[in-house]
């Protein structure tokens, strides 16, 4: 974990299973974007099952540190699906309307992990489906 | 029920009572016991909040690109101890089965990954800081990891036996 990220809001992209995965901070406008698309899931999508856990891409966490206001403390995002971990221990998910992991995915990309999405079998787009 | 099958199935369970169940209840929390603990932490069945690597806790981590040989000295220097994956653990030490996959260099993604046996002879994992689960990347539960669904993790390097008191991870 790099200095920058201790107190920032950190995307992690979940690809790894024994290794760290790669992480990064989000800027002001990556929060303000998070933060509408995430008001905007819970605002107008159906709750849904959270995906089942798997080897490979298997899409974002996103670490409010700094318990900025407008973002839950933790949210997950891939196959299409936003989960939030509610104060009881719970989570609730909500399909992704808001096209969220499609944005991290292009955040991810223009970082440089674009040959790690694709070998870890992310979807090009997160409505199409994963390769079995 | 006759004494002798009584006798037979105390000593099952004498055996048994050293591997870990299928437990997804104790690492799936959507939070920090999930996010903090990996594969490796899972299939060793030891808490340690730090994404365990193997050889860290010992001097002895893994170098880069990861291959079986790798791991394999990291994971020992552990205290895991190699066996052949037919003939398991035994019961002359309070011990459970697990076994090591590699996703090969080649390319950016390159990684390790652990499973781990349980009492009813089926195998769960814990992929990173996701949930831990009983199922292979199809969707099917897992006899033997060596023909599971294992998605890009394509070499299987072995099987180990992880006893109590002599595994140290980190």
């Amino acid at each position: 974990m790099s200095e920058p990220e201790q107190n920032a809001v950190v995307v992690f992209l979940l690809v790894y299973s024994g290794r760290p995965d790669p992480s990064w901070p989000l800027d002001e406008g990556g929060i303000g974007n998070v933060a509408a698309r995430h008001a905007d899931v819970r605002g107008r999508a159906l709750r849904v099952p959270t995906p089942p856990a798997r080897l490979g891409y298997r899409g974002f966490r996103i670490e409010n540190r700094p318990r900025v206001d407008r973002l839950p403390p933790v949210l997950l995002v891939g196959g299409g699906v936003v989960v939030e971990a509610t104060e009881k221990g719970d989570s609730e998910a909500w399909a992704d309307v808001a096209g969220l992991e499609s944005w991290l995915l292009d955040e991810a990309r223009s970082r440089g992990h674009d040959q790690l999405l694709r070998e870890a079998g992310a979807p090009v787009r997160p409505d199409e489906p994963q390769p079995a | 029920m006759n004494w002798l099958q009584q006798l037979v199935d105390a000593f099952v369970r004498w055996v048994r009572r050293c591997i870990p169940a299928y437990d997804p209840q104790n690492w799936n929390d959507n939070d920090g016991i999930q996010f903090n603990n990996n594969c490796y932490n899972y299939a060793c069945a030891i808490r340690t909040n730090t994404f365990a690597q193997p050889g860290r806790a010992t001097g002895n981590m893994y170098p880069l690109p990861i291959d079986c040989p790798g791991v394999d000295a990291g994971a020992r220097s552990d205290g895991l101890r190699a066996i052949d994956c037919d003939r398991g653990c035994g019961c002359r030490e309070c011990c459970h089965q697990v076994a090591l996959v590699v996703a090969p260099a080649g390319g950016e993604f390159n990684d390790f990954h652990w499973y781990r046996l349980g009492p009813d002879g089926r195998w769960s994992h814990k992929p990173g800081g996701t949930q831990a689960t009983n199922l292979d990347n199809s969707g099917h539960v897992i006899t033997d990891p060596r023909t599971a669904d294992r998605g890009a993790y394509t070499v299987f390097c072995g099987c180990y036996c992880v006893c109590e008191g002599r595994v140290t991870i980190n």
